[in-house]
């Protein structure tokens, strides 16, 4: 199973929907979605009901879009799975991330 | 037809069956044309024959009833005249027989006819008889005196005109008055019964003609009569000649063309009163008798139309003519054997069959030697355009064969192959691209020797760096001689050559063994290299009675100082004081461990132990971490991991999952961590069935012994 990104913009708004698998197959190519989308954005959403794993190359990108928006904006977390959740919980990442459930 | 064959066989092929088929039309034509003028020569050939044939037949038929129309009609018209004269002479009689009765007593001559049975058989006179053999009568001596007195007339009549025989006269009542030689007497006798005055008297004011008859001195006679009436009509008497037939005859039979025609006459009512076996005994006169088809024969007669017909006489297939002679109402005719006719045309039948046969043989043999020409020319003709074909073929396909030989060097690596253009076709054009191919090739070939040779370097690099973070990791087994306490067991499998999972394991004094297992963010080479930074770091901060949570704070600040690529690693350290089992820990955004511990009757169990973590390293500066604690009991045992664990995927993308992971272990608590480890990772990769894997994989496990 991959991974699909779904990208929507408006009014500095920036939506990322991810589902799948966030892994180290999928994460360089959301990388380069960071990498390139994020000039301007004040506000950054991730909308991850739909993914199914998220790996620590997974984790690496979110906290490299965290960096990103701590500088310019604002970044949020939507909706992760239990599965997700729990991951998120293990390795510390809700102390840095805005996770709204 | 075509398909499986090669191009030279393709293009020879169909050459040639565009060649055939045109040559065999044209041929096929020509043969037409050939038989057909046979056949039309052969069809003149035959006409001509059958023409010459009727031309040559009509024109003998045609002579054949010239000759024959002249020969009757001059003899019919010869017997017609001199049957005129002689009847002119019987009425002449009758006249003057008339004369004699209107007026007796104008006719005083002493003439006396003597009885017929007394009158001489050699010499001429008169006599007479009396029908009946009656005597005579006064009145009849009175009207034969009268009668008497035609003597001299036909005295003079008899011999004036050889050919008559005897000259009669019959009366009526009774006396047959006879100017002849002939004395036979029969007293029955009755002329008035005869047919020749019966025939005459029911035909008054004409000349009878009574047909052949046989004389006594056996010659063929014939009889003229006619009848002399009084002034009211009555016959009063009959006047007759015979008249000799037979020279007549004898001259009409010698008539005819040639000795194979036969002359005759016919009566009034076609008996045949004239013919060649008239003398014979059982002659028969009736016209059937001699004639097949005798009502067509009469029919033919009967038309009198001059012209000649065929009939069968006497057996014989006869041309026949006939001509009527109008005083007696006869046909005289002659008949020409058929054969002897068309004999010439027979001949000239079977001499125009000879040349026209030779001539048919010589066409025969023309058109023969025109077919094999013909034949020969085809095999000519098809022999040349084969070879023609083949040749043009091997024009088109030499140059192919050149290229497919270039091409196949070409697959076996040689690239240094002079290839020429040879034509300015799809298959010049086809050479070029191939040089273009094989110099091209030469660079590709050069690049990918390089690349590979990049590849290979790198490879063995990587390798290289396998070996070295393998012998970062300790592996030797038990790590530590003379420690007893302890027994532990650790293992790593990268996903790739060089993994981004790690476990460490020391003894920072004689009481304390430390451990830590983590997992970097990424993998390969760039993640293995920021983990051996971690490993390094936290082992160099590591002191036997350091708090952990500093250790961990102090690590994160340095790594998060210089990681420029957002790697993190989450780690778990524990140091054990071997003497009093008291275990302080220290969890950077790491799986939690399990314990396994005894309960009161002795089973063993393993528990997640699951105090919140803090961040993972490297993610912020400025973190602080807090370290805990917990008691492990001799004969407890700890199972620290990576993700790469529960997370291990099948080809479904099943994850192999906490749950598995906790079931395993209490499934296996009586196994030592050195067979305990070997024998997880075989029950992940059952599990996997050889899906990839994209984690690695790092397990550390160890027991504690006994108190120290």
């Amino acid at each position: 199973m991959a991974m699909t990104i779904e990208k929507k913009a408006e009014n500095g708004t920036v939506t990322f929907v991810l589902k799948g698998r966030l892994d180290t197959n999928t994460a360089p190519e959301l990388q380069k979605e960071i990498d390139d989308g994020l000039k301007g954005v004040k506000e950054l959403n991730f909308e991850i009901s739909g993914l199914e794993y998220l790996s620590s190359a997974g984790l690496r990108t979110l906290l490299s879009a965290q960096k990103t928006m701590n500088e310019q904006g604002t970044m949020k977390v939507l909706h992760p799975k239990d599965s997700v959740m729990e991951i998120f919980e293990i390795t510390g990442f809700t102390d840095i991330l805005t996770i709204i459930k | 037809m075509l398909k499986g064959k090669k191009i030279k066989a393709k293009l020879v092929l169909t050459m040639l069956i565009l060649t055939f088929s045109t040559l065999m039309l044209v041929y096929l034509e020509m043969f037409f044309a050939i038989f057909y003028m046979k056949n039309t020569a052969e069809t003149i050939y035959h006409e001509i024959a059958e023409n010459a044939e009727g031309y040559t037949a009509e024109a003998l038929l045609t002579e054949a009833e010239e000759a024959m129309m002249a020969i009757v009609d001059a003899e019919a018209q010869a017997t017609n005249s001199r049957f005129s004269s002689e009847a002119g002479l019987i009425e002449q009689s009758a006249d003057y027989l008339k004369d004699i009765y209107a007026d007796p007593g104008a006719f005083t001559g002493s003439y006396r006819p003597v009885p017929l049975n007394e009158a001489p058989s050699d010499k001429v006179t008169a006599r007479y008889s009396v029908a009946g053999g009656k005597s005579l009568t006064n009145r009849l001596s009175r009207e034969l005196k009268s009668i008497a007195n035609i003597e001299p007339l036909f005295s003079s009549i008899m011999r004036h005109n050889p050919t008559i025989d005897d000259m009669y006269i019959g009366t009526a009542s009774g006396i047959l008055y006879e100017y002849t030689a002939e004395n036979d007497y029969s007293p029955d006798y009755a002329h008035t019964e005869r047919p020749w005055y019966k025939k005459a008297a029911s035909n008054p004011g004409s000349v009878v003609w009574m047909e052949t008859y046989i004389d006594p001195y056996g010659k063929a006679c014939i009889t003229a009569a006619t009848a002399v009436a009084d002034d009211s009509g009555n016959v009063i008497a009959v006047v007759a000649a015979d008249i000799r037939f037979n020279e007549i005859m004898e001259n009409l039979l010698a008539r005819g063309i040639g000795k194979y025609s036969t002359s005759f006459l016919l009566g009034e009512n076609y008996d045949l009163i004239a013919y060649r076996d008239i003398y014979d005994e059982d002659f028969d006169p009736s016209f059937s008798a001699h004639f097949e088809d005798a009502d067509t024969v009469k029919e033919n007669l009967a038309k009198r139309d001059g012209r000649a017909f065929f009939a069968t006489l006497d057996g014989k297939e006869v041309y026949m003519c006939a001509s009527r002679i109008p005083v007696s109402g006869w046909t005289f005719c002659t008949a020409a054997d058929k054969e002897q006719i068309t004999q010439p045309i027979d001949a000239v039948k079977a001499e125009t069959k000879d040349i026209l046969a030779s001539a048919a043989s010589k066409t025969r043999k023309a058109f023969a030697t025109l077919i094999i020409s013909v034949a020969l020319s085809f095999i000519i003709v098809a022999a040349l355009s084969s070879a023609i074909a083949s040749r043009f073929a091997k024009s088109i396909t030499d140059p192919l064969e050149k290229i497919k030989e270039h091409a196949a060097a070409i697959g076996e690596g040689n690239f240094e192959q002079n290839i020429v253009k040879e034509t300015e076709d799809e298959i010049g054009e086809l050479a070029e691209c191939l040089d273009d191919i094989q110099h091209d090739l030469i660079g590709y070939t050069e690049n990918l020797k390089n690349v590979t040779a990049e590849k290979e370097r790198i490879s063995a690099e990587l390798s290289v760096a396998a070996n070295i973070q393998a012998s970062l990791l300790p592996s030797v087994f038990p790590p530590f001689n003379d420690v007893d306490e302890i027994d532990i067991y650790a293992l790593m499998d990268p996903a790739k050559e060089v993994g981004g999972d790690f476990y460490d394991f020391f003894m920072p004094d004689k009481y304390h063994l430390a451990f830590v297992v983590t997992d970097v963010s990424g993998k390969g080479v760039p993640a293995s290299l920021f983990m051996v930074k971690g490993k390094t770091l936290i082992k160099e901060h590591t002191r036997p009675d350091s708090d952990l949570g500093e250790v961990f704070s102090t690590v994160n600040d340095i790594l998060t100082e210089s990681n420029t690529e957002e790697f993190f690693i989450t780690a778990y350290e524990a140091v054990i004081d071997l003497r009093s089992g008291e275990v302080r820990f220290v969890n950077a955004g790491h799986e939690h461990p399990f314990l396994m511990e005894r309960d009161e009757s002795r089973t063993a169990h393993y528990t997640e132990l699951k105090p919140k973590a803090g961040l993972a390293l490297a993610v912020m500066e400025g973190i602080h971490y807090n370290a805990g604690s917990f008691m492990m009991r001799p004969g407890d045992r700890l199972f620290q991991y990576t993700d790469g664990v529960p997370e291990a995927s099948d080809k479904t993308d099943q994850l192999y999952g906490m749950d598995r992971l906790e079931r395993f272990l209490n499934d296996h608590t009586d196994m030592t961590p050195q067979d305990l480890l070997p024998a997880l990772r075989e029950d992940i990769e059952a599990f996997a069935d050889g899906a990839d894997q994209y984690d690695d994989i790092a397990m550390l496990c160890f027991e504690f012994v006994k108190k120290m």
